[in-house]
């Protein structure tokens, strides 16, 4: 069962490549977890403040998530540049690492040479690009796919958006040989290997970069921007995910994009012209093309399409449901949505 | 509700959105394919969230996740795909790596 990061294959595989480390169960784990966030919330975009906090993981999981927490202000969006505000604190966890440090037990009454291991970080999309260094936008933007990410760039709707999931998929299953129903051809492709940290490291060792803003770009493209100042711990290319992504951010932008779809906002919807547009270019779904009507056009209803009354049904079920959530106190939602 | 719109959900409100209340809300006004994605859904992010979870188990997540993300494809219109959606199929990885999510989120802050 897992339960903790301590049933994890990844803690066990520390365990094993650094006995000496693992015997001793004094030797803390850390997590780090950053995000950029406003002060002033939206009254100034000027500022920027991150706040780095770390996490022992060695503590029960009850205790694991009571943290203490350090902040990096800066005068606008860090962007790359964040690897100079964390070297002071990247040097002391090499230090930690290399030597470690004489803590006295206060229990035992005696000192002990304590060692630390940055674990993991834990952030955002966005700022997982800053702080890998690897380029979060365009078209190979998943950091795990790498060069393998499968993206088919929309005409109309000018964005790039990452179908053919059919590739994950085993080789036998029937959905990679149905063509109407997804892009219009059978899929052979298979799953790319996930990237190692070693295969990263030789990837990034040879990038050199200058912070600060007056930084020319030189004419090579590369989807690593730089090499992340977590490399300078000695053990970060052996550990197999080094940043994980925050499952509830993605699950935010799951949700916004499923509700915003299915109620049909306007401007913030992923189905409207363009995208029926899109449709009709990639040759699929043509039942849903776009009809001119005089100076209108009319959109034919997709399977996901509400009518007023639905929606209706849908926005009151949802208020309804919540109103009975808070009286019973199964979850605390905030009141500030609106419906 | 005059412009029927859902407004100012914060990550924990869509979080309570995701794993309780829109599995009961769909019901009865979509048709019964798309309705079956939009449950699965809820139920991948439902069993990722969990506090405990059997490793034996994780596989058939992961397989779950990549067929709901093929028939997703198959409803959706492709601009829905931006690269949020695609992380879906990394997650399970991650929670074979590194244990459940919980120990790995960041609600106090936010």
């Amino acid at each position: 069962m897992l339960r903790h990061a301590a049933d994890s294959p990844q803690w066990k595989k520390i365990d094993s490549l650094y006995p000496e480390f693992g015997r001793n169960p004094e030797n803390l784990r850390l997590g780090l977890a950053t995000d950029g966030m406003n002060p002033y919330g939206n009254l100034s975009s000027k500022h920027s403040l991150w706040h780095v906090l770390l996490i022992i993981y060695n503590l029960s999981y009850w205790l694991c998530m009571k943290r203490k927490y350090i902040m990096i202000s800066g005068p606008r969006q860090l962007g790359n540049d964040i690897d100079v505000y964390l070297s002071p604190l990247i040097e002391y966890l090499r230090l930690l690492w290399d030597e470690g440090v004489d803590v006295f037990d206060a229990y035992e009454k005696f000192n002990f040479n304590l060692r630390a291991l940055l674990l993991l970080t834990i952030n955002d999309f966005p700022a997982y690009g800053n702080l890998s260094g690897y380029s979060v936008k365009g078209h190979h933007s998943c950091p795990i796919c790498e060069e393998n990410t499968s993206y088919h760039q929309l005409k109309y709707g000018r964005k790039t958006c990452y179908i053919g999931h059919r590739k994950f998929l085993k080789r036998n299953h029937p959905y990679r040989r149905l063509k109407k129903a997804f892009n219009g051809c059978q899929e052979d492709k298979t799953t790319p290997p996930p990237l190692t940290g070693d295969k990263v490291y030789n990837q990034v060792s040879h990038i050199e970069l200058t912070y600060g803003k007056a930084v020319k770009h030189s004419g090579v493209k590369n989807i690593w921007k730089k090499k992340s100042i977590f490399f300078e711990l000695l053990y970060w290319s052996k550990l197999d995910v080094r940043h994980c992504i925050d499952v509830i951010y993605v699950e935010k932008n799951v949700c916004d994009s499923i509700i915003r779809t299915l109620l049909n906002v306007k401007g913030k919807t992923k189905d409207e012209i363009n995208a029926r547009k899109d449709l009709v270019e990639m040759g699929v779904r043509l039942e849903l093309q776009p009809h001119p009507h005089g100076k209108r056009t009319y959109l034919p209803p997709a399977c996901h399409t509400l009518s007023k009354s639905k929606k209706i049904s849908f926005l009151t079920a949802c208020e309804e449901l919540r109103y009975h959530k808070d009286t019973l106190q199964i979850s605390k939602i905030s009141s500030q949505w609106k419906i | 509700m005059e412009d029927l719109k859902l407004m100012g959900l914060k990550s924990h409100d869509c979080h309570v959105l995701m794993q309780d209340l829109l599995l009961v809300a769909i019901r009865e006004i979509l048709p019964k394919n798309v309705r079956q994605v939009i449950t699965r859904v809820c139920l991948i992010f439902n069993a990722i969230c969990r506090k405990v979870i059997d490793p034996t188990t994780l596989d058939d997540l992961e397989n779950e996740a990549i067929i709901l993300l093929c028939q997703l494809e198959m409803y959706f219109p492709p601009s829905f795909f931006d690269i949020m959606v695609h992380l879906i199929v990394h997650l399970v990885r991650e929670i074979r790596l590194y244990g459940p999510v919980f120990l790995r989120w960041m609600y106090l802050i936010e």
